[in-house]
């Protein structure tokens, strides 16, 4: 059976190779007459058949290629004479994993593995089929029988590695475990193990089922050598004694690992952590069998310490001589963690209060003065930062602006000395306490500090960073900071102005390019902000963790086109990923690297679980329904192909929700918007620093943001399916009473009250109270704003209570007051939230943040929603074929309804022809006024004249010549201009509100034709 | 508290965002991952601080038969806050060891763009790499590369315990399937170096960043 030398998949190689060539450079049709020709000489060999369905597959002819895969498969298992080989099931393989069925590969294998049992190249196909499916069980029966059949290691390894996903991913008993261990120690007593992997393989197992000293004593045995890197050995050690509650010995080992890795950090916390006896609850190793990191904010270690004051001091001692001796050994280089350890001592020391405070200032300047002029100085000591008391703090600055008196002789050390004082400031939140003299006066100092220092990097390449970078991203964050204390504009326009100037200057600067993004999506400069987002360049793994600096802002945006790009860019990394990854699993166990096998499943699934990829999968159905949304056959088309929204309900069910990943990285995120659904700007600023100190944890924030988004995906996986029951069941009632209809329909109404059950419980309230509340406001007894600030969500759940209400009428007042009826509801509640949106007279450019993402988000989802159900009930009035009755509806059906949808009529063009005054009102203005308006705001009186404005720093900078900061810089500075920015930002506003015009113009334009046909 | 350690497949996603602050190349997601999976002795991150991944280094061995046994340095990246610490050289060298002590390597290459001096003169003074050979236009701009060479102590491989045999005959677990797979690119599986977009780039070292 196996292919004979000169023989392919049975038919001579010199036949098939042409095809082969013709595949390689990618001449397919060439090919495909050449697959053919062979097909003609060997109808029956699946070898040829799976070569031309290849072809066809590459040539974009899924449906053909899949049809002749399928005729292969049938002659495998039909036809026992036939020549089957690994390469016709290889080949196979590949054209059905393309196409998505993994599972018909799996059973031509299965089908051949028992055709031909014991043949090794099959059984390892058929492995490697089983890997791509994820079927752990199956694995290890299979390689089981492959290490049984030829007893290789490799083999039990396989088995070994199938049983821990089995436990890892599937939640199968830990008692499977001791099988593995048992198989692994009988394979051990008579061959001993000969790969690192398979050690650490062993090991895990061992750790996981908590017999530490039994790993120890592996490990401290002849095996221990496997692994080749003394420090990881000893690493391992250490943990694994720990564990044990071994602390002494522990202790040892990671002193060991300090003295010849005295930068591990990790380590010396390891250290400290059992030198101290702390809980060491933090010990515990996470899934891909690495240390957790201790937690610094868990201050709990050191309460529960249970050492005496004498035995803690005495230990801090030896710790103390520790450190001492690891900062003898490397002085003069560039090891900062021995230095770091002080601080961290000093703190413990202060945790158990066994030591007086100013030591641990003392420490931090210490440290500030080896290290003070590298660019990591900020971000190493900015947790210990947060620990200093108000006065502590004060001491600390007070000391640091000191040594700006006699800056480093170095122009060089002396700025990036500066850089560090100011970072230290700002994570101390300095610029929320210091008086606006002080602030602006600061924020000129250092745009003038950037502008002459310009000269250090006069001789640098292109590509490399510019000395002083960070200072514009900080006086970027202070001027907003101006902004949200004082609400003047020109502030937040300079915070640009210093952004675009720097990234005229280089352009790679993704800091700048992040803040600009934000900072114009506030400004109501969207497609700005969207430009700056490309060219970013976000690619690849990126999508996942960095677009949500564009994407919410952009799905509240009338940009559907571009909102559709970034979502289905996304979706198609995402599922290539997924495909793709079902080979790479294979990678790691042809590399025999067992541990890698397990990490890179875990983070598939990881990946796999996102909850940004949860919430693309609902964007997408939602957007095209927001773009087709005026045209219920359209709607119904795209229903079609959702299976009517019953398969988005699923995706948030409570097995999704429990294993949510969040993969965001909201680290370089504004300080004003930690996560998505945060904007301080929005609100006003409030003295105090207890109040910011909670609001700027962006850990806590982050956390926060995970249940929002739980919240957020119910939600969006409800409303597809909501919007279709309220299409389906609105015409229901014309039929009459719901007694009467069919099964079906009373089934959709029990759907829809449960969702809408569901919606309410979303969005905070139970049904009835979430009803009682839209009847108060209605009735004027309760205030708009009672709802919130999720007033779409209101306004959705809204339009749905009256598709389901006219079925029910249960919204309806005894005397049938028709001023009581939910379509009265529902026309109120719009009218009055789009007219409270409309009410500020300022300009979109006046009012940063302002309510247009809110407007836009009204008419593309409630409004446009309510206008489906009304086109769905008006259908249902029309009789067939009589579709343009030439007298009005009105008279010839139930009055009082059809009063109600045309009185809606009416209301939404109301409605939408204000939207239209009022976005028509913004766009009248030349770009040439615009422009001037934000060119004064740039060019206020400021109260430090001797300073000038920022625009007048930067302006002067223009004037450095070619031998001050060289020819590159000199050019860029001649080329930035800030009225081109201003005029950048007018036309970016005025083609976000054109857009939203235009949609707002179609939805009249239906509305208008609705209201003659009625 | 930078502390060199081997690179797990979660790190990826810091390596990536670290890529996109210092290096004008992106590489795709399989290749990161097609080296973590297939040597990740060979992958190393600079782990600070709290835990932040500073730097990284990705490194392979050259599965060409035809070739002595050798390792190829594929991208080096420091963040800029984290420059002027000696990371670069650390990170370096520690993927030449594991090169040298896990697989037996002979020498390690590399390429570095003509105009990169920073890391020209990391690769040559601190490294002791030497060049090789020019190859034209090797970056997608058009750029020259330098092949750099540097020759290890070259350890006969094979001692105790290591894997170096495993990566020249295709007896693992995906064998056969290489072989149909190499006329049909399905790449990832082969080498997406090259299969992905057939940009050499892709192969490059961008050490832009890597100046010391």
């Amino acid at each position: 059976m196996a292919a004979r030398f000169g023989l392919a998949g049975g038919i001579p190689e010199r036949r098939v190779r042409p095809i082969w060539d013709a595949i390689d450079s990618r001449q397919f049709k060439a090919s495909l007459k050449l697959a053919n020709g062979l097909l003609a000489k060997y109808p029956t060999s699946p070898y040829a058949l799976a070569l031309k369905a290849l072809i066809l597959e590459r040539m974009g002819k899924p449906e053909e290629a899949l049809g002749i895969c399928l005729e292969a498969k049938e002659l495998l298992h039909s036809n026992n004479s036939v020549h089957v080989d690994y390469l016709t099931l290889s080949t196979l393989q590949i054209v059905f994993q393309r196409l998505d069925h993994l599972e018909l590969a799996t059973l031509c294998y299965e089908h051949a593995c028992v055709k031909y049992p014991n043949n090794l190249e099959i059984m390892i196909g058929l492995f490697n089929c089983y890997v791509r499916e994820c079927s752990y069980v199956k694995q290890q029966q299979l390689a089981m029988k492959m290490y049984k059949l030829v007893g290789e290691e490799r083999f039990l390894l396989w088995a070994v590695c199938s049983i821990q996903l089995q436990v890892h991913c599937s939640s199968t008993s830990q008692k499977l475990l001791q099988l593995a261990e048992a198989l692994m120690k009988k394979h051990m007593a008579s061959n001993s193990l000969h790969d690192p992997e398979a050690l650490v393989l062993y090991l895990s197992l061992l750790e996981q089922q908590e017999k530490f000293d039994a790993a120890v004593e592996v490990l401290s045995g002849d095996l221990g050598s496997l692994i080749g890197i003394q420090e990881d050995k000893l690493r391992i050690q250490g943990r694994l004694l720990a564990r044990a509650c071994n602390y002494s010995a522990a202790t040892e080992i990671f002193e060991r690992v300090l003295v010849s890795c005295p930068d591990d950090w990790e380590v010396f916390l390891c250290y400290l952590g059992c030198l101290l006896e702390d809980d060491l609850n933090w010990l515990k190793m996470d899934a891909t069998m690495q240390i957790c990191s201790p937690s610094f904010d868990d201050n709990g270690a050191c309460k529960a310490n249970h050492l005496s004051n004498d035995e803690f001091n005495s230990r801090i001692s030896s710790a103390v001589s520790l450190v001492q001796r690891l900062q003898t050994d490397c002085n003069g280089g560039f090891v900062r963690g021995a230095f770091l350890a002080n601080i961290e001592i000093e703190r413990r020391c202060r945790l158990c209060g066994t030591k007086h405070d100013d030591n641990f200032v003392e420490a931090l300047l210490t440290y500030f003065y080896r290290f003070g002029h590298l660019s990591c100085f900020a971000s190493d000591v900015e947790n210990f930062l947060h620990l200093l008391t108000l006065e502590e703090k004060d001491k600390f600055l007070e000391k640091l602006m000191k040594t700006l008196e006699s800056p480093p002789a170095s122009p060089l050390k002396a700025l990036d000395q500066a850089i560090s004082i100011f970072k230290v400031h700002e994570s101390l939140g300095v610029m929320f306490s210091l008086p606006l003299t002080d602030l602006e006066v600061t924020t000129k100092r250092m745009l003038q500090m950037y502008c002459k220092n310009l000269t250090l990097s006069k001789d640098l390449d292109p590509q490399e960073n510019m000395h002083g970078e960070e200072l514009l991203s900080m006086i970027s964050n202070i001027l907003v900071v101006l902004f949200w204390r004082t609400r003047i504009l020109g502030y937040l326009l300079e915070a640009i102005m210093v952004l675009e100037y720097g990234l005229t200057i280089r352009r790679y600067v993704w800091q700048y390019k992040i803040q600009l993004v934000h900072l114009y999506s506030l400004l109501g400069a969207l497609p700005l902000a969207y430009e700056w987002y490309c060219m970013l360049e976000v690619k690849n793994i990126l999508v996942e963790t960095v677009s949500h600096h564009i994407l919410p802002q952009m799905l509240n945006s009338p940009l559907w086109s571009e909102t559709g790009d970034l979502l289905s860019d996304y979706l198609k990394f995402m599922d290539d990923h997924l495909r793709e990854s079902a080979d790479l699993t294979s990678v790691a166990y042809r590399h025999r690297n067992y541990s890698k096998v397990i990490e890179f499943v875990q983070f598939k699934e990881r990946l796999g679980h996102s909850s940004r990829l949860l919430t693309a999968r609902l964007d997408v159905p939602i957007l095209q329904l927001k773009q087709k949304a005026n045209s219920l056959e359209e709607v119904e088309c795209i229903f079609e192909n959702l299976n009517c929204g019953s398969k988005l309900l699923e995706m948030s069910n409570e097995d999704k929700m429990k294993i949510l990943t969040f993969n965001e990285d909201f680290h370089a995120r504004p300080w004003w918007s930690p996560t998505p659904n945060i904007n301080y700007l929005a609100d006003n600023f409030e003295e105090g620093f207890p109040w910011l100190k909670e609001k700027l944890n962006k850990k806590k924030k982050a956390v926060e943001e995970e249940g929002i988004v739980k919240k957020l995906i119910e939600r969006k996986s409800l409303l597809p399916r909501l919007i279709y029951l309220s299409i389906q069941i609105s015409p229901i009632s014309l039929k009459g009473n719901v007694g009467n209809g069919s099964l079906h329909d009373a089934d959709a109404i029990k759907e829809i009250k449960s969702l809408l059950e569901k919606y309410a419980r979303n969005i905070g309230l139970s049904f009835d109270d979430a009803m009682s509340l839209l009847l108060a406001i209605f009735k004027g007894q309760k205030p708009l704003k009672d709802l919130g600030p999720d007033i779409i969500s209101w306004l959705n759940f809204t339009v749905f209570v009256n598709a389901w209400n006219l079925c029910c009428h249960q919204l309806e007042s005894p005397r049938k007051d028709s001023s009581m009826n939910s379509w009265s509801v529902v026309d109120y509640m719009l009218r009055s939230c789009i007219s409270e949106q409309l009410t500020h007279p300022e300009t979109v450019l006046a009012v940063p943040g302002s309510n247009l993402p809110v407007l836009v988000q009204l008419v593309a989802e409630p409004l446009a929603w309510h206008i489906l159900v009304i086109q769905s009930c008006i259908r249902s009035m029309l009789p067939a074929g009589k579709k343009k009755k030439k007298t009005g509806l009105v008279d010839s059906l139930n009055s009082s309804y059809a009063h109600a949808v045309c009185d809606s009529v009416q209301c939404l063009i109301s409605v939408l022809q204000d939207i239209g005054k009022w976005v028509s009102n913004q766009i009248r203005k030349s770009e040439d006024q615009d422009v001037d308006r934000l060119l004064s705001h740039l060019q206020r009186s400021s109260s430090q004249e001797e300073l000038g404005s920022i625009l007048s720093i930067l302006e002067a900078s223009e004037s450095m010549s070619v031998s001050e900061v060289g020819e590159r810089i000199s050019a860029a500075l001649q080329s930035w201009s800030a009225a081109t920015v201003c005029r950048k930002i007018s036309a970016a506003q005025h083609s976000l509100l054109s857009q939203f015009l235009s949609i707002c113009e179609s939805k009249l334009k239906l509305l208008y034709s609705i209201n003659k046909s009625i | 508290m930078v502390c060199i350690r081997q690179a797990t497949v979660n790190d990826l996603l810091a390596m990536q965002a670290g890529n996109l602050l210092c290096l004008p190349e992106n590489y795709q997601m399989k290749y990161y991952l097609y080296h973590i999976l297939s040597w990740p002795q060979l992958l190393f991150v600079a782990e600070d601080y709290d835990g932040r991944i500073v730097g990284y280094v990705l490194a392979k061995m050259e599965e060409d038969a035809s070739e002595p046994c050798h390792g190829h340095i594929t991208s080096l990246a420091v963040l800029r806050t984290h420059r002027k610490l000696g990371l670069a050289t650390k990170l370096m060298t520690a993927a030449q060891n594991a090169m040298e002590s896990v697989f037996g390597a002979e020498y390690v290459s590399l390429h570095v763009r003509r105009s990169n001096r920073a890391a020209f003169t990391l690769y040559t003074s601190s490294l002791s790499y030497r060049i090789h050979d020019v190859e034209a236009k090797y970056y997608a701009d058009g750029e020259d590369a330098y092949d750099m060479r540097k020759q290890l102590k070259g350890r006969p491989h094979g001692h105790s315990h290591s894997h170096g045999h495993h990566h020249h005959h295709h007896g693992g677990c995906c064998s056969g399937e290489s072989k149909a797979a190499s006329f049909v690119d399905v790449s990832v599986a082969v080498d997406p170096a090259a299969g992905a977009s057939g940009s050499n780039s892709l192969a490059s070292v961008p050490a832009s960043a890597a100046g010391e």
